[in-house]
Formats: structure tokens, sequence, C-alpha cells
């Protein structure tokens, strides 16, 4: 979640009410320009939504089956997994996970992408556990087939 | 002018003396050169005359004229090959397996003969005796089987012939009769004509004087008249019998002659003497030409040889020429197989037997000698067989044995045919084998027909249908292999590859077959020995490598997914590997549902079972591109 600006804007005396227009375009100007400054700021800067993210199971095998039924709008996981592996695909990452806590073969796995910038910061590596908010979405290619069942990493947390 | 002979003379033979007549002496071998072995048809060559009696001449075409230039008789209109006359063969055979007439019985005839012979051959004055004693002779010598008849016809031959001239001698004394009495009535008339011119010339031719004219003048005249009548009258008889005299002497000339030139023509060269001999005692007229019809073989035989009209004396030469030649021929047969040179005593003999059939020294001819000469002559019989139903081995044989036999034989000539025939047909085999192997059935078919039809019994023909036996199975064998190869059933072709590469050897595609056959299921056995030594080694993944190697195996070459030991290393290994194959299997099939998430989920789990797999790995890229890419 952005965090919104706390400064408030400057006041304008009344002796400026006989400023010259150029002076009045001016500051506009430069009140936009710290808008600006501010918003890139804050896209730029760590999100400090520091929210605790809560795992929940995950059929791992019943999504093999059929991982498009999961892609109903609003349903956004929460898993704790272990990165297994990580290919790089240009600036997005598609990572297999395995849910040490999910009973069950052990060799089963997730995937889930991970867009650039989706990480928050974290530094996601091999071998270690996060928690993963994870939306499942459908897509289609650039030919326009569809391209269905997808976990798209929303937000990483390390996990304790 | 005839001479009387006595009654007792008459009464046993009636045979008038003869008057000589030199001897004419024919070109020695002409008789012999044109004198064949006569068909047994000329036997009847008597009886054909007595049909042509009534046109006074004998015989048309009845005698055989031999051709030495190619071993033919041409007799009667037809030609016969003596070599292939069967009854020819027959005859000679016979004679050569016949024992020679050596018992009393065949010496008494033998002694019989040359009796006559002897004693016709010093005939040569009215001898009575002499000839009464032939004529004994001849109805004794007709008693004995050999002499086939021939006295006894020859003997009634002379007496027809007697009785002829008799009756002849009856004629002419009453033609000497009718002389006489002509003779008076024209002396009578005379006599009365000399009354009547009152001349009186008598017999003696002298004229009497004072005969008067009388009454009896008209008498005479009568009487003359009635004289000329009966003096044409008689003479019209004495010139009938004179006629009469004449046709019955040429009719028995002619039946006489005919009996002579039928012993003549069956070579009975004896009798013929013997008939010729007699010939001039019966008919004294001096007239001894032989009545031919005209350019008939029996005119060309005498005429062509001595140039002249053929007479009963040519014929007594031909015969004694015959005869002589017939045992210079024998004398010349022993020498040769003294010598060992049985080809040419063969010949010489078979020419003796055609010319001498019933000579003395042809009969009497040694039998071990004879028996030589018919091996030999058996050896030529069935050489001529061998090489006529082209059995060529059998032919060599018999040539070999013919060598053996004759120091002189030469065989160049017969195995030179021989050679040629079977090299003929060895190289039609030869070609045969060249369009088998070529698999040219038509061209096969045409060359073993020709090398059959050359040497029927050719013993490579025999080894050759053999072969073809074989190629015939060879047949049912390829398309036995066709079947198995398009069912794919490589292992058995190449269980069973021996069999298979001899039938398809000859086909390049079909060899081609075989051997993609053979390479496959070795290939495959290859792949299954490594892929359990893999899994033998390497417990952990071992049985998951095996897999991907079969699948992979499989999915190159539809020959091998269709092995029946690979498919059931496949299924074992798949059972064994199953969290792998099912991983794989699940994900490919959510793939092609577009399910790439579940897709990727699958082969990330199979990699996570087996990290080396291609297959999972590859799986893992692909999908990884498509749901990078993506838009969502």
């Amino acid at each position: 979640m952005a965090r919104r600006c706390s400064r408030k804007p400057r006041k304008i005396s009344s002796k400026s009410s006989r400023v010259s227009p150029h002076t009045v375009r001016l500051i506009a100007g430069g009140c936009v320009l710290l808008l600006a400054v501010a918003a890139v700021a804050e896209l730029l800067s760590p999100n400090e939504d520091s929210s605790p993210l809560h795992p929940v199971s995950f059929d791992v095998d019943g999504y093999r089956q059929g991982g498009s039924r999961f892609a109903t709008p609003g349903n956004t996981y929460v898993l704790k997994a272990r990165v297994e592996s990580i290919d790089s695909r240009g600036n997005d990452r598609v990572l297999a996970v395995s849910l040490p806590a999910q009973q069950g073969e052990k060799t089963n796995r997730l995937p889930l992408v991970l867009k650039d910038g989706s990480s928050g910061g974290v530094n996601v590596t091999r071998g270690d556990t996060f928690l993963f908010e994870v939306t499942c979405r459908n897509g289609r290619d650039e030919t326009g087939r569809p391209v269905k069942g997808i976990f798209i990493v929303n937000r990483v947390q390390p996990s304790k | 002018m005839n001479r009387i002979l006595p009654l007792s003379a008459l009464l046993a033979w009636g045979i008038l003396p003869a008057w000589g007549q030199a001897p004419y002496s024919p070109q020695e071998n002409a008789p012999s050169q044109q004198q064949g072995i006569p068909d047994q048809q000329t036997g009847g060559a008597s009886s054909s005359s007595k049909e042509q009696q009534s046109e006074k001449s004998l015989f048309g075409n009845e005698l055989p004229l031999m051709d030495p230039s190619n071993n033919t008789v041409r007799f009667n209109g037809a030609t016969f090959d003596l070599a292939n006359n069967g009854l020819v063969r027959a005859r000679f055979e016979k004679y050569l397996n016949t024992p020679p007439e050596t018992e009393e019985e065949n010496r008494e005839y033998r002694r019989l003969i040359e009796k006559m012979l002897q004693e016709s051959r010093h005939l040569r004055s009215a001898d009575g005796v002499a000839l009464v004693s032939i004529g004994r002779t001849l109805f004794k010598a007709a008693e004995y089987d050999q002499d086939g008849g021939q006295c006894g016809a020859l003997a009634s031959a002379i007496l027809s012939a007697m009785d002829a001239n008799r009756s002849i001698n009856r004629v002419e004394r009453r033609n000497t009769e009718l002389d006489r009495e002509i003779a008076k009535l024209a002396k009578d008339r005379n006599r009365w004509d000399n009354y009547n011119t009152n001349r009186g010339t008598s017999s003696s031719g002298k004229g009497k004087e004072n005969w008067k004219v009388s009454g009896s003048a008209v008498k005479n005249k009568q009487a003359i008249a009635s004289t000329i009548k009966r003096e044409a009258y008689l003479e019209g008889v004495k010139a009938t019998n004179e006629l009469a005299n004449k046709e019955n002497l040429l009719n028995a000339k002619i039946q006489y002659q005919a009996l002579l030139i039928g012993m003549f023509v069956q070579r009975r060269f004896d009798h013929a003497v013997i008939g010729a001999r007699l010939y001039r005692h019966l008919f004294r007229d001096g007239d001894a030409q032989l009545h031919l019809k005209e350019n008939s073989d029996t005119a060309k035989l005498f005429g062509s040889s001595l140039g002249t009209t053929p007479t009963v004396t040519a014929m007594d030469s031909f015969s004694n020429n015959a005869r002589k030649d017939v045992d210079r021929s024998i004398a010349a047969i022993t020498l040769l197989l003294d010598q060992n040179r049985l080809g040419e005593a063969t010949e010489r003999m078979a020419e003796a037997f055609a010319l001498g059939e019933f000579m003395q020294s042809v009969c009497s001819f040694p039998l071990e000698k004879k028996q030589r000469i018919a091996r030999y002559w058996q050896c030529r019989k069935e050489l001529l067989g061998a090489v006529n139903s082209r059995d060529y081995g059998r032919a060599e044989e018999i040539v070999a044995l013919m060598h053996q036999l004759d120091s002189a034989f030469d065989d160049s000539l017969p195995m030179s045919y021989i050679s040629a025939q079977k090299n003929a047909s060895d190289l039609a085999l030869r070609n045969a084998a060249k369009a088998l192997a070529a698999n040219d059935d038509a061209r096969f078919n045409e060359e073993i027909a020709k090398a059959a039809v050359i040497w029927p019994r050719n013993p490579r023909i025999e080894e050759s249908r053999k072969e073809l036996e074989k190629y015939d199975q060879q047949d049912s064998v390829k398309d036995e292999f066709r079947s198995l190869f398009d069912q794919k059933n490589f292992r058995y072709i190449a269980a069973n590859q021996k069999k298979y590469a001899v039938a398809v050897f000859s086909d390049p595609e079909l060899y081609g077959r075989l051997e993609t056959a053979v390479t496959t299921v070795a290939e495959i056995d290859k792949t299954i020995e490594a892929v359990r030594e893999v899994m033998d080694k390497d417990t952990t993944f071992g049985v998951y490598m095996a897999y991907e190697r079969l699948a992979r195996m499989a999915a190159e070459n539809e020959n091998f997914a269709a092995d029946g030991e690979l498919q059931k290393i496949r299924h074992e290994v798949t059972l064994r590997a199953h969290r792998f194959h099912s991983a794989l299997e699940e994900a490919a099939r959510r793939e092609e549902d577009r399910e790439m998430g579940s897709a990727l989920a699958g082969y990330m789990k199979a990699q996570a079972i087996y990290p080396a797999s291609d297959r999972a790995r590859e799986g893992i890229r692909r999908v990884t591109d498509v749901v990078t890419r993506a838009e969502y």
C-alpha cells in the first residue's frame, strides 16, 4: 500500500495576490514537480507494508490436475514454501517451490512466477523458505492461446 | 535246225538239244553294285510276272535297285533305308544268330546243287542223259526245305517248256504234212491245166505231144478251181499254225524267263545259273533275248550295265559273278575278323548277305564269327538308337565299346557330334542358371527347355530342376518375409535370418529390408542390455535413466517401438518408475490442455524425482518460455 504524502501545501500570502502570473506559474510548476518527486520516491521506497502473511495449506496434487480452477477472481493464497529452483527469464523469474509443511510427496513442486519488483526487496534465494502471497491467473500468450493456472507472486516475506 | 532226241529221252525229259552259245562276260561288279538287300516282297516277283504274261514282257518296278551313296533301296516306287528298314535288319540279325548249315541234310542239298551246276556247265551238246540227270536232281533237291521250292519250280518250268516244244513240233509236223498236201494239189492242178491246154507238160517239165483235148476239160477246170480253193485253205491253216507256234514259243519263253528272273531277283543265283544254262537247250531258236518291259528296273539293271539288249546269257553271267563275289566277300570277312576289324567285317557281311543269302559260303559261315559280327551290329544299332533318342551319355558308352571291339573304328565323327550336343545342352543350362540368378523366369524356362530338347537325359537337368524347386520354395519364403516385415516382426526375421537371406539375397530391396530388421533388433538388444546394466548399477536413478532412454528409442523409430522385447522392458521400467512416468504423462496432458501451471508443476515434480531428466528439463523450459511471455 502506497504511503500518503503528509506535508501540507504551502500557504500563499495575500501579498502574492498581486504577484505576477509568471510567478504564479512558477510556483505551480514547483508544486507539480514536488508531487512527482514525491510519487517517485514513494514508488521507489521500499514497501513498508509489513503486515504479516499467514500461510495456508495448498493441495499441490489438486493443482496439478488443473490449475485454472484456482484462477477465480480474488483467489489469493499465502504459501510458505521453500525455493527449490529459480529459473530466470529476463527480469522475471519462475520459482519451483516445495511446500514442506504439506503432507504427501516431497517431490511435489509448485511453479510461481515472480515478476520483476514483486519481491519487495526480499532476496529470494534457492534453498530458503519464504512466505509468498500469490494469485492464480489465466493469461494469453503472444498467439492468443490461453495460458491457464499460473501463480503470480504478489509479495514475498521471509519466513521466520 | 532242231535235232530230235531219242523217245526215251523225250519221255523222260523231252529236252531238245541245244547248240552252244558263246558266253558273254558283263562288267564284273555290275550286279553287286546294283543289287542290294531286296525287300522280302521281291520273292513274289515270279507271281507278278505271271500276271504280266499277257503283255509278253516282264517286270515293271519289281527289281530293287540299291543306291550305295545313301544306303537306300528303291523298290516298286518306294525308297527303303537299309540301315533303318526293320525287315532288312530283322532278316540280317536272324541270319547272324542262326547256326550255320552244317548238318548232313544241308550238306546233301548243297551237294545236289553243286552237282547240277557242274552238269549244266558241261551241257554243250544234245546230251539227253545229262538233261535227265539234271531233271531228276532238281526234283530231288526240291524235297529239301532250304530250297524253298525253287528246284521244283524250275523243274516244272522245264517240263512246261518241253511240253510247249512238243506242241510246237507237232504243229510243225502238221505244217509239213500240209506242205506236202499243198504240193500234191499243185501238181494235180498243173496236170489238169496241162490237159486242158493240150500242152501236156509232165511233172518233169518235159512237153508231151499228141495230147487230145477231151470233154474232160470242163471237169478239169472244176477240179482246178476246187484245188485252188483247197490250196488256199491249206495255206491259211498253215499260216495259222505258224502263227500259233510263234505265239506258243514266245509264251513258253516268257514263262521260263519269268521264272529265271524271279530266281535272279530272289538271289537264288545257283538256280538262275542252272536255269539259264538249260535255256538254250530248251529254246534252240537262238533267241536268248530277255523280253523285259522298257524302262523297267530289270531292263535298267542289265541294259545300263551291259549297254546292250539284256539276254539270258547276260543274266547267267551276272549270276555267276554274284556267286563269285559272295565267295570273295566271305573270304575277306574271315580275314578282317582275324585282324579284329569288326566294322569293315560287318559291312562286308551285310553286303555278302544282301547278295548271297542263299549261297553256300554264306549259309555255312561259322556261328562264332557271326556272333562277333552280331555283337558289333547290335552296338551299331544301339548307337543309332541312342543318337536318335538323343541319349548321348549312352551313345558315348557305346562308342567306347565299339572302339574296344574294333581297333580300326573311327570314333571321331560320332564323338564330335555327341560332344557338340552335350556342350550345347550344358551351355543352355549355364544360361538357365544365370537367368535364375537374375530372376528372369521366362529366360530360365526357355533355356531349360532348350537344354532338354538337345539332350533330354542330361544329368545336370535334374540338378537344375532341384535348384528350381528350391527357387520356388524361396518364393514362398520371400512372401513370408514380406509379411513379417510389414508386421514389423523384426525379431522373428532376425532369428531366422539365414533362411531369409538365402531367399532374398538376389533382391536388393528385400535384402535391404533384411539388413534393416537385423540391425534394428541388434540395436534394441544392445540398448536393452545397457539399460539393464544401468538399472543394476544405479539403484537410485537407474530406472529413470532406463525409462528415458527406452522412451527416446521408441520415439526415434517406429520400428523400435514395435519390438516386443523393447515393449516388454519398457513396461517393466515404467512400472518401476511409475511416479516419474505419471508425473511426465500428467504434465504432458496438462500442457496439451494449456494448463501451463499444472504442466509446469508436473515437469517440476518429474525433475524433482529424477533431476537429470531430459524430458522434464525440456518440458520445464518449454512451458516456462510460454508462461513468462504471456500476459495476465
